[in-house]
C-alpha cells in the first residue's frame, strides 16, 4: 500500500528483533559473570530464621494469653529442638560458586538467537506491517478504496443515524462491494427516514433478489408490489414482478408482464434487451440468467435460441455429473436445482434436491439452504 | 494418650480409607440412580425408550415446527434429519432457540410418544467458528457473519 | 510491525523458559551457586517478554488491527474500548497467552520476593515453573498462535458475543487464571521438595501464603462467574454443576484442603508427605480444568474453540506433568522425614478430617464430571450427570465438615478434649437452635431440611464470633482491654474467623435460594398483576429502546408491597447490531429478604407477554459469604509471620531450649 514507509518499517522490525535478542542475552549471561558473595548464608540459617520467628510468636501469643502456658511450653520445646538440629547442620555448607563452564556461555550465545529466529521464521510474517484501522481508512480514502469509504460513511452514520441521504449513498456502495444484505438494510433505513420512494424501493428489492441468488423472495415481491401500486409505470419493479411469476411457475403470466413492458416502452429503452432475453428464454422454455454464471450467459447471448438451449442443457448435465461424483458443493447443487426448475423439469429438480440433501446431510448450513430452496421453489 | 508413630499412621490410613469408602459408596449409589441419558429422536425409536423415562433429547429444531401462543406452552419438533420427535415445553425458551438450530431438551417421554421437556438448552456462545467459514475468511479476506450453530446439540 | 514484535517476544520467552528450566536445575544439582543465581533474572525476563507480547496483542485489539486473525475473529471497531481490551482474553488464543503471562508473573514473584528461601530450593522452584512455561508456550506457538496474520486484511472484524460483553465476565477469566496458575507455585514447591528429599521450615511458610493467594483468586473468580450466570443467563440459578464450573471448583476444594494442611506442616512439622500430594493434586486439577475447557471435550453449555489437535496437545502436557509428578512422588516421598506426633483428637486430627472430607468431596465432583466423558469414549452412550448426582454425593460429604468447622479451632494442638471443645460452643449452639425455629416460623413451606441448613449457617457464624470474643476475653477483662486485645489478635486468627463466618453466611444464602425459591411462569397483559414473594408485581407495558449497539423491547413492571409502590423494574429482549443476536436482560430488584427477578419471554396474544418471575430469598448472602471468605484470606495473608526476612550472616545467638 505505502511502499516507502513499509521498507523502513521492515528494517525497523529487524532492528527491534536484534535489540530484543541482545537484551535477552545480556540478561541471561550477566548473572554468570557477577561475583556471587561467598559469605552468603548457609541453608540451615534459613530454617533458623523461621524457627526464631516462631519462638517470638509463641512469646507474643503466650503474653496475650491466647494459648495456655502448658501448650506454649510444649510448643517451645518442640521449636527449640528443631533449632538445635538446624544449628548442628549450619556448619556444613553445600553450595559454592564455581567457575562457569565455558560451553554454557557459548551455547547460550549461539542457541538463543538461533532458536528464536528459527522459531520466528516458521510462524512469523515479517513482511506484513501492522494495519490499525484508522490508518487504513486514512490511506484508503486517499486511494479511493471503496471498502474503506464505506467504512467512512458508516462512521458518519453512527454519529448521525438519521441522515437519510447518507444511507442512500451507502446502500449502492454496499451493493458494489457485494454486501448485498447490508445494502438491502441500508435502503430500508433510507426509506424509513425519507418516506416511500419508488426508485429506492426498487433498488432495495433488487438487492434482496441478488442476495437471494436471483430468487425473488416474498419480501422482495411485496416491495415491488408496493412500487407498482405507487408508480404503475416503474419498469424495473414490473420486470422483477414478472420474474417472480416465472419462478413460481406461472410462465404465461410472466410473459404477459414482460410483453406489456415492451409494448409500453420506446424502441431505444435501455432495458429492452434484458426483457427480450427473458421473454425468449421463458417463451422457448429457455433457462434464465441467474442459474448460470455471467460468463456463460454472455457466451449464450451470442448464439441462436436453439444453440443456446443445447448449450445450457449440456452445461446442466455436466454440472449434474460433476455433483454426482463430488456432492460437497452446495452452491453447485443450488444452481443445478434452479436450472432444472427453470428448464421446466420439476421431477429432475426434486431428484437433484433429494440427492443434495443426502450428500450434504452432515452440513447443517447446507441443509438449511436446501430447505429454503425447497420452500422457495415449491418442491 | 500419646500414640506411637505406627499407631498414628494406622489411624490416618484408617480414617483415609473410611472417607474413601464413604465417598465411593455415595458415588456408586448416585451414579446408578441419578444419571440422565442423551438420545436423538432416532435413538429413542431404536433403543425402545419406555414412556416415563427421563432423558435428554438432542437434535435440531425442525423448520416451521415451532408453535407458540397456547398460553405458556410452546411446542416444536426435534429432528436428527432421520427421525423426529414432538416436544412440548412450558416456560420461556432461551434467546438462541431458533429453527434449524441445535437444542437439548431434558424431560420425560409421555405415553402418547411426545416429549414433555422441563428444561430447554440452546447453545450459549456464538463465538464458535466453523472451519469452512474460517477458511473462506482466509481466502477472501472478508469476514462474513455466520449463523451456523455450534452443533453441540448433535454431538 | 507491532504484532510481529509480539510474536518474536513470545518466541524469545520460549527460549528463555528453556534456559530458566535447564540452567538452575543443573546448577542446583551441581551445588553451584552461580548457576543457581541465574534463575531469578531469567524468570523476570520471561515475564517481561510475555508481558511485551501480551501488550502487543492488546495494542492490536485497541487499534483494531484486522491484519491479525485473532483480532478479526474476536473484535469489532464499534466495540467500547473496555470490551476491545477484554476481547484479548475472551477467546482461546488470547486466554492462553494470559494464562502463561500469569504463570510467568507468579514465577517472577518467587524470584523477586524469595530472598528468605534457601538458594537451591528457590532455583529448583523457579526451574519447575520454567518447565511449565515451556509446555504452555510451545502449545501456544504450535497450536494456538494469537499472532497469525491475514493478508489481505479484512476491513471489519466479527464482534464479540454480546452476552460476553459484560464487566463481570471481563474480569472473571483473569481472576480464575490467577487462581489456577497460582497453584503452580505450590506444585513447583512440592516438586522441588521431592527432588531435594527435604521439607524445610521455610518451605511450609512459603507454600501457605501462595496457596492462600491462589485460593483467594479462585474464590473471587468462581463467584464472579456465578454472579454473571445469575443475572445474565436468566435461568434463575447461580450454580449449575456444569462441567466448566466443576473444572474450577475441583482445584478450589483441594486448595482449601491444602491451606489447612499447610498449617499443620508449619506449626507441627507433620503431614508433610500428604501436603506435598495435595499441592501436586491442586495444580493437576487446574491442568485438568484447562484441558476440559480448552479441548472442547465437554458437551457443555459453554461452547468454546473445538479443535482436537489442541485437545491432544493439552492432554499430552497433562500426562507429562501429572504422571511425572506422581511418579516422582511415589519414588521420593518415602525419603522425606516424617514429623511431629499427634493424637486423633487434636487440632491436627480435626484438620485431617477436614482434608479427608474435602478430598472425598472433590473426588465425587471429579467422577461426576468425567464419568460421562469416560463412558462415552468406552461405550458410546451419552449421559449427563446433573445436580441430583452432586446433591446426593457432595452434600453428605460436605455437611459433616461444615458441622465440625467450629469445633476444630477450639481444640488444642497435639491432643485435645473433644467434649470440652464442644462445651465451649454452647452459645453458638443456642443461636443455631433459635435460627432453626425462626426459619421454621418464617418459611414453613420449604423442605424440612431447610431450617436445619439455616441453623448450620448460624452455627458457623455464631461460633466464629464466639471464638473471637473468647480470644479477646470479653467475659473476664474490662471491655476496653478486651477491645484492645481484639485489635491485637494476629491476622491469621482474624482471617480464619472471617472466612469461617463467610462460609456460614453463604450456607444460609444457598439454603435460601435452593429451598425457598418461588418461580412462576405466566402470561400477563398490560395492567395485570402477579403476586410473588409477598409483593405484587404489575405489568405496566412495553416500549422500544435503542442502546449503543442494540435495539430492545423493554417490558416494565411496578412492584408494590402492601398497596404501596416500592419500585419499578424492567427486563429487556435485546437484538445486537453486528450479529442480530438476541439476548435477554433480566430485571432484578434486591430486597433484604431476597431478590425479585423478572425475565421477559415471548410475545403472547393481545399485547400479552410470557413472563417468568422468581423470588430468590437471601441470595445476597451467597455473594456476601464469598466476599467474607476473600476478606478472610486477605487478613491471613498479611499476617506478620509471613514477613520473615532473609537470614543475615550475623552471629547466630544460640538459644537454649527450655526443658
Amino acid at each position: 500500500m505505502l511502499s516507502a514507509p513499509l521498507l523502513s518499517g521492515y528494517m525497523l522490525l529487524w532492528i527491534s528483533f536484534a535489540v530484543l535478542t541482545a537484551l535477552v542475552l545480556l540478561a541471561l549471561l550477566s548473572p554468570l559473570r557477577t561475583r556471587v558473595r561467598d559469605e552468603d548464608a548457609g541453608r540451615a540459617s534459613f530454617d533458623l530464621a523461621v524457627y526464631r520467628d516462631q519462638l517470638s510468636e509463641l512469646e507474643r501469643d503466650q503474653k496475650a494469653g491466647l494459648i495456655p502456658d502448658s501448650e506454649a511450653d510444649a510448643a517451645r520445646n518442640e521449636v527449640s529442638r528443631r533449632i538445635l538440629a538446624a544449628q548442628s547442620e549450619l556448619a556444613s555448607k553445600e553450595e559454592v560458586a564455581r567457575p562457569v563452564p565455558a560451553w554454557l556461555s557459548v551455547a547460550t550465545v549461539i542457541a538463543v538467537p538461533a532458536i528464536a529466529l528459527g522459531g520466528y521464521m516458521m510462524i512469523g510474517r515479517p513482511d506484513l506491517p501492522s494495519l490499525p484501522l484508522q490508518a487504513r481508512i486514512d490511506a484508503a480514502v486517499a486511494n479511493q478504496d471503496m471498502a474503506a469509504m464505506v467504512r467512512q460513511v458508516e462512521k458518519h452514520l453512527e454519529q448521525k443515524p438519521n441522515d437519510a441521504r447518507g444511507w442512500a449513498v451507502l446502500a449502492p456502495a454496499y451493493k458494489r462491494i457485494g454486501r448485498l444484505n447490508d445494502a438491502a438494510n441500508a435502503y430500508r433505513k433510507a426509506l424509513a427516514l425519507s418516506g416511500p420512494d419508488p426508485d429506492l424501493m426498487t433498488d432495495m428489492g433488487e438487492s434482496l433478489v441478488l442476495a437471494n441468488n436471483g430468487l425473488v423472495s416474498n419480501e422482495a415481491q411485496e416491495v415491488f408490489e408496493a412500487v407498482r401500486k405507487a408508480a404503475p409505470k416503474h419498469m424495473k419493479a414490473r420486470f422483477y414482478l414478472a420474474l417472480a411469476l416465472q419462478q413460481e411457475g406461472k410462465t404465461a403470466d410472466a410473459l404477459a408482464g414482460w410483453n406489456a413492458m415492451l409494448a409500453e416502452s420506446s424502441p431505444d429503452a435501455p432495458w429492452r434487451s434484458a426483457v427480450e432475453q427473458q421473454i425468449s428464454s421463458a417463451g422457448g422454455q429457455l433457462p434464465k440468467g441467474p442459474a448460470l454464471t455471467e460468463e456463460q450467459i454472455q457466451q449464450g447471448q451470442q448464439m441462436s435460441a436453439t444453440d443456446r438451449t443445447a448449450m445450457i442443457r449440456s452445461m446442466v448435465e455436466g454440472l449434474d455429473e460433476r455433483l454426482a461424483a463430488d456432492g460437497s458443493d452446495i452452491d453447485g447443487w443450488l444452481r443445478l436445482i434452479r436450472a432444472r426448475m427453470v428448464l421446466g423439469d420439476k421431477e429432475k429438480a426434486t431428484d437433484a434436491l433429494n440427492r443434495a440433501s443426502e450428500a450434504l446431510k452432515n452440513d447443517q448450513q447446507a441443509v438449511t439452504q436446501l430447505e429454503e430452496a425447497r420452500k422457495a421453489l415449491g418442491l | 494418650m500419646a500414640m506411637t508413630r505406627k499407631q498414628q499412621r494406622g489411624a490416618l490410613i484408617g480414617a483415609g480409607l473410611g472417607a474413601l469408602g464413604l465417598a465411593a459408596g455415595l458415588i456408586l449409589y448416585a451414579l446408578s440412580d441419578t444419571i440422565t441419558f442423551f438420545y436423538t429422536p432416532t435413538d429413542v425409536v431404536e433403543k425402545g425408550v419406555q414412556p416415563g423415562t427421563r432423558f435428554r433429547l438432542g437434535g435440531l429444531v425442525a423448520d416451521g415446527s415451532i408453535v407458540r401462543g397456547q398460553g405458556k406452552t410452546v411446542s416444536f419438533t426435534v429432528t436428527d434429519t432421520a427421525g423426529t420427535m414432538p416436544v412440548t415445553y412450558v416456560g420461556i425458551l432461551p434467546d438462541l432457540f431458533r429453527e434449524g438450530q441445535g437444542v437439548i431438551a431434558e424431560g420425560v417421554l409421555d405415553a402418547g410418544g411426545s416429549f414433555r421437556a422441563d428444561t430447554v438448552l440452546a447453545k450459549h456462545d456464538e463465538n464458535y467458528m466453523p472451519r469452512e467459514v474460517a477458511d473462506a475468511l482466509k481466502e477472501k479476506g472478508v469476514w462474513q457473519q455466520s449463523d451456523k450453530p455450534a452443533k453441540e446439540g448433535t454431538q | 510491525m507491532t504484532p510481529e514484535i509480539g510474536q518474536f517476544a513470545l518466541v524469545l520467552a520460549f527460549v528463555t523458559a528453556i534456559y530458566q528450566f535447564a540452567v538452575p536445575m543443573y546448577g542446583a544439582w551441581r551445588g553451584d551457586s552461580r548457576l543457581m543465581a541465574v534463575a531469578p533474572p531469567a524468570a523476570l525476563l520471561q515475564f517481561g517478554l510475555i508481558a511485551l507480547s501480551f501488550g502487543c496483542l492488546t495494542w492490536s485489539y485497541i487499534t483494531s488491527d484486522f491484519s491479525v486473525e485473532n483480532v478479526v475473529r474476536n473484535s469489532h471497531s464499534d466495540k467500547p474500548l473496555i470490551y476491545k481490551i477484554s476481547g484479548v482474553w475472551g477467546n482461546h488464543e488470547g486466554s492462553m497467552l494470559l494464562w502463561v503471562m500469569v504463570l510467568a508473573l507468579f514465577g517472577s514473584a518467587v524470584a523477586a520476593f524469595g530472598r528468605n528461601l534457601p538458594p537451591s530450593l528457590k532455583a529448583r522452584v523457579i526451574s519447575v515453573q520454567g518447565s511449565i512455561s515451556i509446555a504452555f508456550l510451545s502449545f501456544i506457538l504450535l497450536t494456538s498462535n494469537p499472532f497469525n496474520r491475514l493478508d489481505p486484511a479484512p476491513i471489519e472484524g466479527q464482534g464479540l458475543n454480546p452476552i460476553l460483553q459484560d464487566p463481570a465476565l471481563a474480569i472473571h477469566p483473569p481472576l480464575l487464571y490467577c487462581g489456577y496458575v497460582g497453584l503452580s507455585i505450590a506444585f513447583s514447591f512440592a516438586i522441588a521438595a521431592l527432588i531435594e528429599g527435604k521439607v524445610d521450615a521455610a518451605w511450609a511458610r512459603w507454600v501457605r501464603p501462595w496457596t492462600l493467594a491462589a485460593w483467594m483468586f479462585l474464590t473471587s473468580g468462581i463467584i464472579l462467574g456465578s454472579w454473571w450466570a445469575y443475572y445474565e443467563l436468566g435461568w434463575g440459578g447461580w450454580w449449575f454443576w456444569d462441567p466448566v464450573e466443576n473444572a474450577s471448583f475441583m482445584p478450589w476444594l483441594i486448595a482449601t484442603a491444602l491451606l489447612h494442611s499447610a498449617i499443620v506442616v508449619e506449626k507441627r512439622n507433620a503431614l508433610k508427605v500428604w501436603t506435598i500430594l495435595l499441592a501436586i493434586l491442586a495444580f493437576s486439577l487446574s491442568l485438568v480444568g484447562t484441558f476440559l475447557v480448552r479441548s472442547g471435550v465437554l458437551t457443555s453449555v459453554h461452547a468454546f474453540a473445538v479443535d482436537p489437535a489442541r485437545g491432544v496437545y493439552v492432554l499430552g502436557i497433562l500426562c507429562v506433568f501429572i504422571g511425572g509428578a506422581l511418579t516422582l512422588y511415589a519414588w521420593r516421598a518415602p525419603t522425606i522425614k516424617t514429623g511431629g506426633l499427634f493424637a486423633p483428637i487434636s487440632r491436627e486430627g480435626a484438620l485431617v478430617v477436614n482434608n479427608l472430607l474435602l478430598t472425598a468431596a472433590c473426588a465425587a465432583v471429579f467422577i461426576g464430571t468425567l464419568y460421562p466423558l469416560v463412558l462415552e469414549s468406552i461405550t458410546g452412550a451419552k449421559i449427563s450427570v446433573g445436580p441430583p448426582y452432586f446433591n446426593l454425593t457432595f452434600g453428605p460429604l460436605i455437611l459433616p465438615l461444615l458441622l465440625l468447622v467450629p469445633v476444630g479451632p477450639m481444640m488444642s494442638w497435639k491432643r485435645a478434649d473433644m467434649w470440652a471443645a464442644i462445651q465451649r460452643l454452647w452459645a453458638a449452639a443456642v443461636v443455631a437452635l433459635v435460627v432453626a425455629v425462626a426459619a421454621m416460623a418464617w418459611q414453613w413451606r420449604g423442605p424440612w431440611l431447610a431450617p436445619l441448613g439455616a441453623a448450620l449457617g448460624a452455627w458457623l457464624i455464631a461460633a466464629s464470633v464466639q471464638e473471637m470474643l473468647n480470644r479477646a476475653k470479653f467475659a473476664s477483662v474490662p471491655f476496653a482491654v478486651a477491645l484492645a486485645r481484639l485489635k491485637g489478635l494476629p491476622g491469621a486468627a482474624w482471617g480464619m474467623m472471617i472466612a469461617h463466618a463467610g462460609v456460614g453466611v453463604m450456607v444460609i444464602g444457598i439454603v435460601g435460594i435452593t429451598s425457598w425459591k418461588q418461580e412462576i411462569v405466566t402470561v400477563l397483559k398490560p395492567g395485570e398483576t402477579q403476586e410473588i414473594g409477598g409483593r405484587t408485581v404489575t405489568f405496566i407495558g412495553e416500549n422500544p429502546v435503542t442502546g449503543p449497539n442494540y435495539t430492545a423491547d423493554r417490558t416494565r413492571f411496578r412492584i408494590s408491597s402492601g398497596g404501596v409502590e416500592v419500585s419499578e423494574i424492567w427486563s429487556e429482549k435485546r437484538i445486537f447490531k453486528p450479529s442480530n443476536q438476541p439476548t435477554t436482560e433480566v430485571g432484578i430488584e434486591p430486597f433484604l429478604d431476597g431478590d425479585l427477578y423478572v425475565v421477559a419471554g415471548d410475545r403472547a396474544a393481545d399485547n400479552g407477554r410470557t413472563v417468568r418471575f422468581y423470588f430468590h430469598p437471601l441470595v445476597w448472602m451467597i455473594w456476601l459469604g464469598a466476599a467474607l471468605m476473600f476478606l478472610g484470606g486477605c487478613c491471613s495473608i498479611f499476617d506478620r509471620r509471613y514477613r520473615v526476612g532473609a537470614p543475615k550472616k550475623a552471629k547466630i545467638p544460640v538459644t537454649q531450649p527450655a526443658e
